[in-house]
């Protein structure tokens, strides 16, 4: 007759062991695909917060440029402009001056050219800015940034102030396209003469200062930037805390996984080593 | 065939083999899966330890994005700034110069309402930029002697601040900023106005300076030692992980030296005993 292999006590107690170290096993390995599932999920939030964070870093040191930009350009214009509209007019006037008759003709030469290199400089200013702040609008991470769904009592929405801009260059491009020194009579020798180029001058004056009043709004929105990114990088921060205590906690996982599949295996080895003495 | 295949099984068969080797091979086998056991729990301590530094080096990584933004905005606020005051320097040494041939050409609204409009918003705007710089200071520091530091520099802007505010009070100038306000002055409360922004002029550059030096004496000098001991940080941090994966190599090899000699002692003393029962019958 034939004998089957006997178990003793101890052997059971093996097997049962060998069996949960391989059930925790098979359980832990699970985790780790959970766990997997929830760091991809979360790598993907993760990007997209970066890639928030560095876009508000970047609109708000753009909007910060353009800003100083327009500011030191809008200057100079209206400095250049109110000291050679005035020159001229000096120089074109009757009152007494120190100084030679084809000097002053050389000298008006030079001035007059350098007054309508204003009105290009500044449709050329308007322009050059207007395209920036165009470009910055047209990235497709800001673009997703303006589309983002707020609520309804958040702080700060940035689509108003920036069609906002966009309107008042439109606008402002418009305006300096116009042929401001046409009728413009660079000899006017006479107050009333030089009063009737009065409204040409405050015509491009007001060109100027509204253009510079432009850095206004992109300093706001500069600003409004810097808060934003400085939000958004407290959250990217925590974000990535956690993002690391996700992977730190997968490792743990696939380590234990491991472990109690080996501690399977060593209990099933003790097993065939119980079983042999006890069988043979 | 199938009797050809019967026989082979039947020699791979436990029976055909001595209790002695079977047992040997299985304490082997134990052996082996008893140091991966070891193995992984070394690992698992190692592995604690060195996350722990990689999530310092990722917190390190993140605050670089903060030290470089105020190391590279600093030079251009101070470029900025030094911009300002240099035109207003040039546009009225040849203004006072035009005024002087005649002074109906330049008058003093020339003289002080673009200027002074631009000082008192480049002020505020330097003085904003300072708090910022001195809030992410705060939430970057680690020790109280960096608090206590910040602080020190926190009572010299609030000094600044002061300084402006007072600049502006005193002057009676804050009108100027204002188009609105300054449409409903006369000409007379114009020109009073303009003589007052003249007087705060060189008070109100003089802050900006103060503002520059701040931005050199903290923002740069704060950041640029934050920035340099967080590089010092990180190539610590990666040098401990370095040493600690070393170490959990060496206790791993430590940990299978001691298992191996277990392991021979135990073969020792099994199959020693086995052999010393064996000699004993032979005896008998």
């Amino acid at each position: 007759m034939r004998r089957g292999i006997r178990f003793s006590k101890r052997a059971y107690i093996f097997l049962a062991v060998t069996a949960l170290f391989n059930l925790m096993s098979i359980i832990f390995d699970q985790l780790v695909v959970q766990q997997e599932d929830k760091i991809r999920a979360f790598d993907h939030t993760i990007n997209e917060k970066r890639q928030e964070v560095y876009s508000n870093l970047n609109s708000h040191k753009v909007f910060n440029e353009l800003f100083f930009k327009v500011h030191f350009r809008a200057s100079d214009l209206i400095t250049d402009l109110n000291y050679l509209a005035k020159a001229t007019n000096f120089l074109n006037g009757d009152l007494p001056k120190k100084i030679e008759k084809n000097k002053i003709e050389e000298i008006k030469i030079i001035y007059v050219k350098k007054i309508k290199n204003i009105v290009v400089s500044l449709n050329k200013s308007a322009k050059d800015s207007h395209l920036i702040f165009r470009k910055v609008k047209q990235d497709k991470i800001f673009l997703k940034f303006l589309e983002k769904k707020r609520s309804v009592d958040d702080y700060w929405n940035p689509v108003f102030p920036i069609n906002g801009l966009e309107s008042d260059f439109t606008e402002l491009l418009k305006k300096t396209e116009y042929d401001y020194l046409s009728n413009y009579n660079f000899n006017a020798k006479t107050t009333k003469e030089q009063a009737d180029n009065y409204p040409l001058y405050t015509r491009i004056y007001d060109d100027i200062v509204e253009l510079n009043s432009l850095k206004h709004s992109l300093n706001d929105l500069s600003e409004a930037f810097k808060e934003e990114f400085n939000k958004n990088f407290a959250i990217y921060y925590l974000l990535l805390d956690n993002f690391a205590e996700l992977n730190n906690f997968k490792n743990y996982l696939i380590l234990l996984s491991i472990l109690f599949q080996i501690i399977g295996l060593v209990g099933l080895m003790v097993l065939f080593r119980i079983l042999i003495i006890e069988n043979k | 065939m199938a009797k050809i295949a019967a026989i082979s099984l039947a020699k791979l068969s436990l029976k055909n083999f001595p209790k002695k080797n079977l047992i040997r091979i299985t304490n082997f086998v134990i052996f082996i899966a008893l140091f991966a056991v070891s193995a992984a729990i070394i690992s698992l301590f190692f592995e604690k330890k060195i996350e722990e530094l990689n999530k310092k080096l990722s917190s390190e990584f993140g605050n670089e994005v903060i030290y470089s933004y105020w190391l590279s905005e600093t030079p251009k606020n101070i470029r900025n700034i030094e911009s300002l005051l240099s035109q207003i320097s040039r546009d009225h040494s040849y203004l006072i110069y035009m005024q002087g041939v005649n002074d109906i050409l330049i008058t003093s609204r020339d003289l002080a309402h673009n200027p002074v409009i631009d000082l008192l918003r480049f002020n505020r705007h330097g003085i904003k930029y300072l708090e910022d710089g001195i809030r992410d200071a705060v939430l970057l520091s680690a020790s109280t002697v960096e608090m206590n530091e910040i602080i020190k520099f926190k009572n010299k802007l609030n000094k600044i601040r002061q300084s402006f505010y007072s600049i502006e009070a005193k002057n009676k100038i804050g009108a100027i900023s204002w188009e609105y306000h300054l449409k409903r002055m006369t000409n007379k409360e114009k020109k009073d106005l303009y003589k007052r922004a003249l007087l705060a002029k060189s008070d109100l550059a003089d802050n900006l300076n103060e503002i520059v030096n701040f931005n050199i004496g903290f923002n740069l000098n704060y950041f640029h030692k934050k920035k340099s001991d967080s590089q010092n940080k990180i190539s610590k941090i990666k040098e401990e992980i370095k040493i600690a994966s070393k170490n959990e190599s060496r206790a791993i090899l430590f940990a299978f030296i001691i298992q191996l000699l277990i392991f021979v002692i135990i073969q020792f003393f099994e199959f020693g005993f086995e052999l010393t029962e064996r000699i004993r019958k032979g005896k008998k």
